[in-house]
């Protein structure tokens, strides 16, 4: 049976893509509602868990193993990505000083520049452009004011509503999950062999199925390690997303330059992920075909 | 007490407004002595009443030696928010703004932490007890330290939000006060009103009323009339001379004099003392939440003579208080059952420890918060039913607490410290009542009169609260002043309020029937979404939750203490529970547990079996122990590289 790697969690509230392409996170409505089918707990009872990770492994303990390296290595390539992000942005930032002018165009003299890199410097031309716009608005008077207003109703700090949506949710999941314990679940076959219920400084309270074994035993550690890697490499990728907002702001004639670039920097930084996991899962496709 | 005996009855303060009989009937002091046996006192809390006893006896007060209880640059000032409302806490700060930076300007004038915002992370959690605030707040059992927790302390939120035990238990070493409102518009008009009356020359006149209703063949008005009015009332003539004391007769002291009294004219004194009935409604009634606490007056004419529902017209409630009232800096004191509040489940529990429920959930007295909003400074009130033992001990008056807070008040003292004395109350008698059940439970005999009185007047005690800032003092004139008139109120300005607040009604908790002064909340339709205001909306929502994120961390980082690891067993892992209050496993065997402490001492509880270690699962443990060591070095790295990045935005 393919192993299930899902995470439910009270802050969500519709099936969300995890980055780490490792988790499926799941708003907490669906685990009562039988779909992820939580172990503990009772239906409608308040609870400080905020997220329960929950793994379903297969009852073959090789196979087990090999979906719990598969699933490793996914948490270490996000790892992997934030080292090659960071570089990336540096060099980024490097380049667009140095043109003197700062100049967010990306339409002819960048042509080969990753998509990413260009998606970023439009987002940033976009807030360079929306901040001298409100600026004028001030003088403009009230008309221009009103036709703005009509014009479009709401804007975001980038004109990105989904980047920025998205990065206030995981502000949310990340404060949550300091403050409420998490647990983390052991399943083989969908039979519970093992519980953790965890807070953010590691204190542990583990339940084992009497009887388990030493090898499945060997399986839940794993599992909680995946989590809490899990856990710190969402920390780390905002940690990143906060500094490569910094740096973005140099380039940025606007006060407040860092906070209106972090939904720009998020986004950012998701997308080289993203591409890092892709590239990887790639050369482990390429092995697997050249092995035989 | 020996001159009462197993017979006697004892009185509440409450009439239900549903059908006209007495709120709950006298009991005897033998029923009550049996009640008072199934009551279960909290350890910890018992341990800090009777360090507040003895320092008492000490002759210490609330706070630290060296502080002035006048002086919040010595005492510290904090306000606590609900972590459940932290949707809302955003939008209620901003409109408790005039009053936060007042404060803040007088708190931390010498020591900027003397200020406290308890809120996000920080704020109080669900199912907290005062101790664990505390303790997460580093302050410990004693005198309240203002270096680590301020001693007057704001509650900002409704009591199921912040529970009323929590308060009660705060309120024995530090200064408490509580307000919660359903709108911003009155968290902001209390904010500019105690701003406007406590930022100006003194303005009101050395004035005390004591309303003293002594109903028809009631035996509880008659006994608060005769025993707590008429000496408390003599007792300020001659402590405080220069004070004019209006005492009303009975027959003066009716709906309309009090309607009188809280219209803000001439009659309006700066204090206001009232002794009678509080009205109570049976649970889900319609008038029990606008209603509830309300003051019965001298038109109810009595057990006898009126029977069936209790009509309006009998009593004071939030309604009667006009719009145009002018309130400003005044401050009250009722002496009625659930005058400040109601909780959710009867606070007289019985042998069975069954406590039923009586209120749909607890809340506050809506009177107290109208008069809140109209300038009114504070309100002290109880919360539960009211009893005699307030002021009565054996068959004789014992008015010591209330006389000593009064002159407290009348002499400058801060609302939260010249009502220590009923803290103190509380302490000595909760201290004294624990013996007491203790001598029964070993084999003591029982003296019911003795008990009974105790365990009233303990559950009075402890019940008083204080409904407003506990930091107002009341804005009297100097002895002799010339006579000024009141300040017309400060028109209340919501300009400052956010605009991500769609609505500014924050939660319809009571149907209100009265009018209000204030503006009525604005529709979702005029929400202003202009191009910069939006942009700086979202730029400010960002920075809100960057602030909060930091500050969660630095708490998680502050509290770290120990590591603790616990394993378990069961067979049945379908019937195994988590208790998330106790945080353990139900209905599984805890096999092992360390615990290591932050200075490296290590307890270990080591799984045995048929007589021996059973070494397996002890293997399996101390993988979890190391395991867990490994997670929170990573996860400490990890906060401490979050805390830097954060840092620079």
């Amino acid at each position: 049976m393919p192993a299930t790697f899902q995470l439910f969690d009270t802050t969500v509230s519709e099936l969300t893509p995890d980055v780490f392409g490792v988790w499926e996170t799941r708003p907490t409505s669906d685990a009562d509602a039988g779909v992820g089918a939580v172990s503990f707990g009772v239906p409608g009872e308040e609870s400080e868990e905020i997220a329960v990770w929950s793994v379903n492994l297969s009852s073959d303990l090789e196979l087990a193993e090999q979906q719990m390296d598969a699933s490793a290595a996914q948490v270490a390539s996000a790892r992997q990505g934030l080292v090659t992000a960071r570089k990336r942005l540096d060099t980024l930032v490097t380049n667009q000083r140095a043109e003197g002018e700062v100049s967010f165009s990306v339409s002819a003299e960048q042509p080969d520049l990753p998509s990413a890199d260009q998606e970023l410097l439009r987002a940033l031309g976009q807030i360079q452009a929306h901040e001298e716009e409100v600026s004028y608005g001030i003088f403009d008077g009230v008309k221009q004011a009103v036709s703005k207003m009509v014009g479009q109703a709401v804007t975001t700090m980038t004109g990105d509503v989904e980047a920025e949506e998205k990065l206030k949710a995981v502000m949310e999941r990340m404060t949550a999950s300091l403050i409420y314990y998490a647990a983390v679940e052991t399943k083989m076959e969908s039979a519970i062999i093992a519980r953790t219920q965890i807070s953010w400084v590691a204190d542990a309270n583990t339940i084992w199925q009497l009887g388990a074994r030493p090898e499945q035993f060997a399986l839940h550690q794993r599992t909680l390690k995946l989590a809490i890697d899990s856990r710190n490499a969402l920390m780390r990728t905002f940690g990143l997303t906060a500094e490569a907002a910094v740096k973005l702001s140099v380039l940025l004639a606007t006060p407040g330059g860092a906070l209106v670039a972090l939904p720009a920097a998020w986004k950012y930084v998701n997308q080289i992920l993203t591409e890092v996991g892709q590239y990887r899962a790639l050369t482990r496709a390429k092995e697997k075909l050249r092995n035989g | 007490m020996s001159d009462l005996n197993p017979d006697d009855l004892l009185f509440f303060n409450g009439i239900n407004g549903a059908n006209g009989d007495y709120e709950a009937q006298p009991l005897t002091l033998d029923a009550l002595a049996k009640i008072a046996q199934g009551e279960k006192l909290d350890a910890q809390d018992l341990k800090e009443l009777q360090e507040k006893r003895d320092a008492k006896t000490q002759g210490h007060y609330a706070v630290v030696e060296g502080a002035d209880p006048k002086d919040l640059s010595t005492t510290g000032w904090g306000v606590i928010f609900a972590f459940a409302d932290q949707d809302k806490t955003p939008a209620i700060k901003e409109a408790l703004r005039p009053l936060l930076e007042h404060r803040k300007m007088q708190a931390a004038k010498v020591k900027a932490h003397y200020y406290k915002e308890y809120e996000g992370p920080a704020a109080y959690r669900p199912n907290e007890s005062k101790n664990d605030f505390l303790t997460r707040h580093g302050a410990g059992p004693g005198p309240a330290d203002p270096d680590k927790v301020p001693y007057y302390l704001l509650i900002v939120g409704d009591p199921e939000a912040i529970p009323y035990r929590v308060q009660f238990q705060l309120d024995v070493q530090y200064a408490v006060g509580r307000i919660y409102f359903d709108t911003l518009e009155e968290y902001a008009a209390y904010a500019q009103r105690v701003v406007q009356a406590e930022t100006q020359a003194a303005f009101l006149p050395r004035r005390a009323t004591f309303f003293n209703v002594s109903n028809p063949g009631d035996k509880a008005t008659q006994l608060s009339a005769e025993k707590l009015i008429a000496p408390l009332s003599a007792s300020m003539k001659g402590d405080q001379p220069d004070w004019q004391i209006d005492v009303l007769t009975p027959a003066d002291s009716t709906k309309a004099r009090l309607g009188s009294i809280f219209n803000g004219g001439a009659e309006t004194p700066a204090l206001l003392f009232t002794a009678s009935h509080g009205m109570g409604f049976p649970n889900g009634d319609p008038r029990q939440l606008p209603h509830g606490g309300a003051l019965l007056c001298q038109d109810w004419p009595g057990p006898q003579k009126h029977r069936g529902p209790i009509p309006e017209s009998f009593y004071f409630s939030a309604d009667d208080v006009s719009a145009d009232a002018n309130l400003l800096g005044m401050m009250a004191f009722f002496f009625a059952c659930y005058g400040a509040g109601t909780p959710k489940l009867d606070e007289f529990a019985h042998k069975t420890g069954q406590r039923a429920q009586i209120a749909p959930h607890s809340f506050l007295a809506r009177l107290p918060r109208r008069l809140l909003t109209q300038g009114a400074l504070a309100v002290v009130g109880h919360v539960e039913r009211a009893w005699g033992t307030s002021f009565i001990w054996g068959s004789k008056e014992q008015i010591a607490v209330f006389e000593s807070s009064f002159k407290r008040l009348t002499e400058g003292h801060p609302i939260g410290s010249a009502f220590e004395y009923f803290n103190e109350r509380y302490a000595e008698l909760s201290s004294d009542l624990s013996s007491q059940l203790e001598e029964i439970q070993f084999g003591g005999a029982v003296d019911s009169a003795k008990l009974a009185s105790m365990w009233t007047a303990n559950n009075d005690a402890r019940s008083y609260v204080v409904i407003g800032d506990p930091a107002v003092k009341m804005p009297v004139q100097a002895s002799g002043a010339a006579p000024t008139a009141r300040p017309t109120l400060a028109t209340v300005s919501v300009t400052a309020l956010p605009s991500t607040v769609t609505s500014t009604t924050i939660t319809v908790q009571v149907a209100s029937t009265s009018a209000s002064t204030l503006p009525p909340p604005t529709s979702e339709g005029e929400v202003n979404y202009g191009i910069g205001e939006s942009f700086s909306q979202a730029k400010e929502s960002v920075q809100q939750l960057i602030r909060k994120l930091l500050d969660t961390l630095n708490q998680v980082v502050d509290d770290l203490t120990s590591l603790e690891v616990k394993t378990y067993v069961s067979r049945d892992m379908g019937g195994v529970k988590y208790d998330s209050k106790t945080r353990d496993f139900t209905n599984a065997d805890l096999r092992a547990m360390t615990r290591i402490q932050l200075d490296g001492d290590t307890l270990n509880v080591v799984p045995e079996r048929s007589g021996q270690i059973d070494e397996k699962l002890w293997a399996i443990h101390e993988a979890m122990v190391v395991q867990a060591q490994a997670n929170r070095a990573e996860m400490l790295k990890t906060a401490v590289s979050l805390l830097g990045s954060l840092k620079g935005l």
